[in-house]
């Protein structure tokens, strides 16, 4: 398969994951998050208990934040390739021989 | 949806010091990296990176059940190392967890040398040194490359779990059992490790298939037998 035909077939498969695929993503926590609750109880919608979770703090651009999901999480994973593509692009230009 | 869902590690598990130590580390490693990884570069390098960072941050939206309440996502480490190699997969990485923490709000900004630390250093280096270890495996057929991304797959996300573990040795705020801590967070992303050697098999299977020469792990001439294989 050609560099152009892979790259192709790769982008496509990643926007269906990204745009696509995402929005049915399980909203549990995940395993860390799970963990550093552990020791706490939610039942009465604070954490009681003593557990790792009760020192988080809100994200100081949580009120900035995109949407994990559709359009935004487009936008991020293009922006995430065109970063790594130009980044890595940029070590070969500086690391070519004179 | 996954977006209230944090998945990366918040501001203020860690305390200051703590995260500043970690910061250090990041940066020191990414330096290195950069240094490093320039030997590798060639003319197929940029687009793959590209793409798998693309990749890995769909992926990492993709939390996947594993124990009831429980969900896991793809951390990537093994992936990159195997595909890019050690130093250029952990930059490749590094981007994903930036991008998350500044645009996403996911990972906190003063925990993010300790994500980048367990997730795009610490990972992928381990995932890198089993899949090194096991490299005449992977290079004997084409079973034998899917077990070893697995395995690496699997190991690279406990071994990124027992870094968050060192990390709240170090600098923990809550007064809790280290020992019981560490057995959950270690315990469930051994589960999670499963996923993540399964999304790693199958996805280093798919480029196996059609374009073997941009694996890292065995770019030789030997690669072609296994198109064939």
């Amino acid at each position: 398969m050609s560099t152009g035909r892979f790259a192709l077939v790769a982008v496509m498969v990643i926007a269906v994951l990204a745009v696509g695929v995402s929005a049915f993503a399980s909203a549990a926590p995940d395993g860390l998050e799970w963990a550093l609750q552990d020791g706490c109880s939610t039942a009465s919608g604070e954490l009681g208990g003593t557990c790792p979770a009760q020192h988080e703090q809100e994200h100081a651009l949580g009120a900035f934040a995109l949407d994990g999901s559709g359009l935004a999480a487009g936008a991020g994973t293009a922006l995430v390739l065109l970063l790594a593509w130009g980044g890595v692009a940029l070590m070969r230009r500086r690391g070519a021989p004179e | 949806m996954t977006a209230s869902v944090a998945m990366h590690l918040s501001d203020g598990v860690l305390d200051a010091s703590t995260s500043v130590l970690f910061g250090a580390v990041a940066v020191a490693w990414l330096a290195v990296a950069a240094a490093r990884g320039r030997i590798d570069v060639d003319d197929r390098t940029a687009p793959l990176a590209g793409l798998l960072a693309a990749f890995l941050f769909a992926m990492q939206l993709l939390n996947f059940p594993v124990l009831p309440g429980v969900s896991g996502h793809l951390y990537g480490g093994a992936l990159a190392a195997i595909l890019l190699g050690p130093w250029v997969g952990a930059l490749c990485l590094s981007v994903v967890v930036v991008i998350q923490a500044l645009l996403f709000a996911d990972g906190g900004l003063t925990a993010l040398g300790a994500n980048m630390t367990n997730m795009a250093l610490l990972g992928t280096a381990v995932g890198f040194a089993v899949a090194l270890a096991a490299r005449g495996l992977a290079r004997r057929s084409r079973a034998g490359l899917l077990a070893v991304a697995f395995l690496a797959g699997l190991v690279s996300t406990v071994a990124a779990s027992a870094g968050f573990v060192v990390e709240y040795a170090i600098g923990g705020q809550a007064d809790v059992s280290l020992g019981g801590l560490a057995g959950v967070v270690i315990g469930v992303h051994a589960v999670i490790g499963i996923g993540e050697g399964v999304i790693t098999a199958l996805a280093v299977g798919a480029i196996v298939r059609v374009r073997p020469d941009l694996i890292y792990l065995v770019r030789t001439s030997e690669t072609r037998e296994l198109v064939a294989a």
